[in-house]
């Protein structure tokens, strides 16, 4: 029974993951925080539902879901960041302007369905299971698992091993030489914000597809919990932010197993605040990070 | 009458040195130089004395209270006072303003007087304001009180910072390149503020580039290079000191 | 002419429990701390009020003064681990905190009565008692900025390092904010309680902390007028107009995006600064060139 709850805790877990690594990749090289990130994740999702509704298949459905959210993503990037870039309040300003496009997006969706709960047509992904080692896996988990796993090999790859990887880790230490040797700080921008989209984008359509409950509110308990998963991480590391994804994902998925139901958000965020506490730089995070700045 | 005593002083970080076993006395009512090569380690020490960084070995002592451990906030109020060799005004607020914080720690209304807004605490804000104003007349900026402090010229910004710095009424000032970018009329009026302070009974600590402004000032010299004291004594003994010329030609 | 009346008589009550929370999350804010605990704080004054009358007996005044008592001891908690936290790191601690508590509220229904609310709740204060306390705060707040709390918690806010070296304790400072923070929470929930039939832990949660941080950020973090200008124009607004009600928070969320690219200050405080700029250029003569 532990290692099913572990098994399914590490599925979702691995969604958690793609979703953090959205978020700490513009963290990371930007140094802005992205409120907004979890109303792309429901966007993700209801994309994905409609063109399903619409009679589209599903591959498309994500497809689609995947570069609209990306796009929007770059959207928010022109409208919430674009001008901070040079202001001396960079960090106070961008959790307010995406904050305000959060509340924007979400209303939205809140118009569009009505505020009502959304499902994806029944057999919209096959319903299979399979058993070995006395586990039971569905076929959604395992697509699931694949999913998540693939993404971030695609941006590992994207990262570290293509020339546009290397010269948007190269704005991360300092923009203004990047520009110098010849970096374009608005193309880095474009494509760390569409891929930031994009993995919350695909995110989204995963969760939808799992939980089946889509609804414009989704997106915020996911932000929160991002929070803990990011903090945990270390804020602005990619591996961190993996790993403290899947490790995240059975943390929750144990802890609504096992105690009752009301207590699951208490002890998240008071691990987060326990966290924050001990050790804010997260498990990889670096040290100087959100702790006491002498200087200004 | 208080002096600073630095007692092989020492700070690394990750195990590199950047200031080691270094040892010296400022004594009250005199001008005392700290010179030294850019990366010396002389903002570094400052920052040690006025605890934003933490002593790794060593003693520092003012007067008889021994304050190697003691918090930013605690060594003001023993009566050190700081400038910064980047400005560092409240860029928001008004000149006077900027002046008036720097008698915080002279300021004797509670703070549950000023939380509930009483006379006591009200009027000594007036009277803060009158004194401020006074400071200003006396380095000549007095119609620039209501200006943004973020919008002056250099040499006026740096005016406003040795104001706030007089203001708090320090036993110590420590200076840390108050010339810097002055020209030589500006820099000698400055000059001559400081030898006025030291005469008034106060300890000067003049950290400075420019060795002919620190030559015709202080007393004592000490010269820092990489980190380790070179070199102290009388101005003519510093300058004409081998190791001190190999350090700054070298540089 | 009473409907008229009645109406904007509930919106003017919610207008004074508004404001009070923003000056609550103003004065954190004020001295250099991003903390959005307001919510968290007004979620126990208001639960504590609401049991002290209904379950213990006591006086309404008494309970006010125990949400607020209340609220302070909160605050001064949270501004310990708080204190070696910077910046965007708080933000998110303080986050953490208003979901705890609301976590906490939703769980122990036998002490709040959960999910349900807390109901049965007496209207005990109306306008007058509300009025009163805002007016109370509103004072301290102005007292503040005149004396040196005023200057030490701008001097924080501006440069810690500046603060520190001209003998302003940082920590103690910043802790006393969020004890005021607390009290003035603690107390406004008390207030919102004593004007609400129930009580529920959602109201208390992620809308409530964009509430309160977004009236401060419109209508300015500096003057003790912004937070309550913004809680007047916030609340306004969605009622001149149907479609402006029912697009509220994507209105909220237009209006938070065009301060921050346009009036980052917000709107008392840029106000403020014209006004002083335009004083300053009339009576200063032309300097000479440097």
């Amino acid at each position: 029974m532990l290692a099913q709850q572990l098994l399914n805790g590490l599925v979702v877990g691995g969604v958690y993951a793609l979703f953090a690594l959205g978020f700490t990749l513009v963290f990371g090289i930007h140094h802005l925080m992205n409120l907004a990130h979890g109303a792309v994740f429901m966007t993700g999702a209801f994309v994905a539902l409609y063109s399903v509704l619409a009679g589209f298949p599903l591959w498309a459905g994500v497809l689609l879901a995947i570069v609209v959210c990306g796009l929007l993503s770059v959207l928010i990037e022109i409208t919430a960041f674009r001008r901070l870039r040079k202001s001396g309040e960079a960090e106070f300003g961008a959790i307010i302007s995406t904050l305000g496009a959060d509340l924007i997006i979400v209303t939205f969706a809140q118009k569009i369905s009505a505020s009502e709960v959304l499902r994806f047509p029944f057999e919209t992904f096959p319903v299979q299971i399979f058993q070995f080692a006395g586990l039971r896996v569905s076929l959604l988990q395992l697509f699931m698992a694949v999913s998540a796993f693939v993404l971030m090999l695609v941006l590992f790859w994207y990262l570290y091993r293509t020339s546009l990887g290397t010269r948007v880790r190269s704005v991360s230490g300092n923009e203004r030489a990047a520009v110098l040797s010849g970096v374009n700080p608005n193309v880095v921008y474009f494509q760390t914000f569409f891929l930031s989209g994009a993995l919350a984008g695909a995110s989204g359509v995963l969760i939808g597809l799992a939980f089946n409950s889509i609804q414009f509110t989704m997106g915020e308990p996911f932000l929160l919990r991002g929070f803990v998963v990011i903090v945990l991480g270390g804020m602005g590391s990619i591996p961190g932010a993996m790993i403290a994804g899947l490790l995240f994902g059975m943390i929750q998925t144990l802890t609504a197993a096992y105690l009752p139901a009301g207590l699951t958000d208490a002890i998240i965020f008071s691990l987060l605040f326990v966290i924050l506490l001990v050790r804010p730089y997260g498990l990889f995070g670096k040290e100087t990070a959100g702790a006491m700045r002498a200087e200004r | 009458m208080t002096a600073l005593s630095i007692d092989h002083v020492s700070k690394s970080f990750g195990g590199v040195d950047a200031v080691a076993d270094i040892s010296m006395q400022v004594p009250a009512g005199r001008i005392t130089g700290l010179i030294g090569p850019n990366g010396a380690g002389k903002t570094t020490l400052i920052n040690l004395i006025t605890g934003i960084l933490t002593v790794s070995k060593g003693h520092i002592r003012f007067g008889e209270q021994d304050i190697t451990q003691a918090p930013a906030h605690m060594v003001a109020r023993a009566g050190i006072t700081r400038t910064f060799q980047n400005i560092r005004l409240l860029t928001e607020a008004s000149v006077i303003d900027n002046v008036m914080i720097g008698f915080y720690r002279r300021e004797r209304s509670s703070t549950l007087a000023s939380l509930l807004g009483l006379p006591a605490a009200r009027n000594e804000t007036v009277s803060l304001r009158a004194r401020a104003l006074a400071l200003l007349e006396l380095f000549g900026m007095a119609h620039l009180a209501e200006h943004e402090a973020g919008g002056l010229a250099y040499g006026h910004q740096r005016r406003v910072e040795m104001m706030r710095a007089l203001a708090s009424e320090p036993a110590l000032i420590l200076l840390d390149e108050p010339v810097a970018g002055m020209n030589d009329v500006e820099a000698a009026e400055l000059g001559e503020i400081f030898t006025r302070l030291a005469r008034e009974g106060m300890g000067v600590l003049l950290i400075e580039h420019n060795v002919r402004f620190v030559t015709q000032l202080c007393h004592h010299i000490y010269v820092l290079d990489s980190g380790r004291m070179i070199a102290s004594g009388t101005p003519t003994e510093v300058v004409n000191n081998p190791a001190v010329i190999t350090a700054y030609l070298g540089t | 002419m009473s409907d008229f009346l009645n109406t904007y008589h509930h919106l003017f009550n919610v207008f004074l429990i508004g404001s009070g929370y923003a000056l609550s999350q103003w004065v954190v804010m004020r001295a250099g701390v991003f903390s959005v605990a307001t919510a968290g704080m007004a979620s126990i004054g208001a639960y504590a009020a609401a049991i002290l009358t209904t379950r213990l007996g006591w006086h309404y005044l008494a309970s006010l003064l125990g949400a607020l008592v209340l609220g302070a001891a909160v605050g001064l908690l949270l501004s310990w681990p708080l204190a070696r936290l910077r910046g965007v790191f708080q933000a998110i601690a303080t986050l953490a905190f208003v979901q705890v508590v609301m976590a906490i509220a939703l769980f122990s229904d036998s002490l709040t009565g959960g999910a349900m609310g807390f109901n049965a709740i007496p209207t005990l204060v109306g306008t007058v008692e509300t009025l009163i306390a805002l007016v109370l705060v509103v004072y301290l707040m102005t007292a503040i900025s005149a004396t040196r709390l005023g200057r030490a918690f701008e001097a924080i806010r501006q440069n810690e390092a500046v603060a520190s070296s001209l003998g302003v304790s940082v920590n103690f400072h910043q802790a006393l904010a969020f004890a005021i923070s607390g009290a003035i929470a603690g107390l406004f929930g008390g207030l919102e309680a004593f004007q609400s039939f129930t009580l529920f832990p959602a109201t208390f949660g992620f809308p409530a902390v964009i509430a309160a941080l977004s009236y401060v950020v419109l209508g300015g973090r500096r003057s003790v007028a912004g937070p309550i200008v913004g809680a007047a124009i916030l609340l306004v607004l969605p009622e001149i107009s149907r479609p402006l009600a029912d697009y509220r928070m994507a209105l909220y969320g237009a209006i938070l995006m065009l301060v921050i690219a346009f009036l980052p200050r917000g709107i008392v405080d840029t106000g403020l600064l014209a006004l002083r700029r335009r004083r300053i250029a009339r009576l200063t003569p032309p300097e000479p060139r440097e």
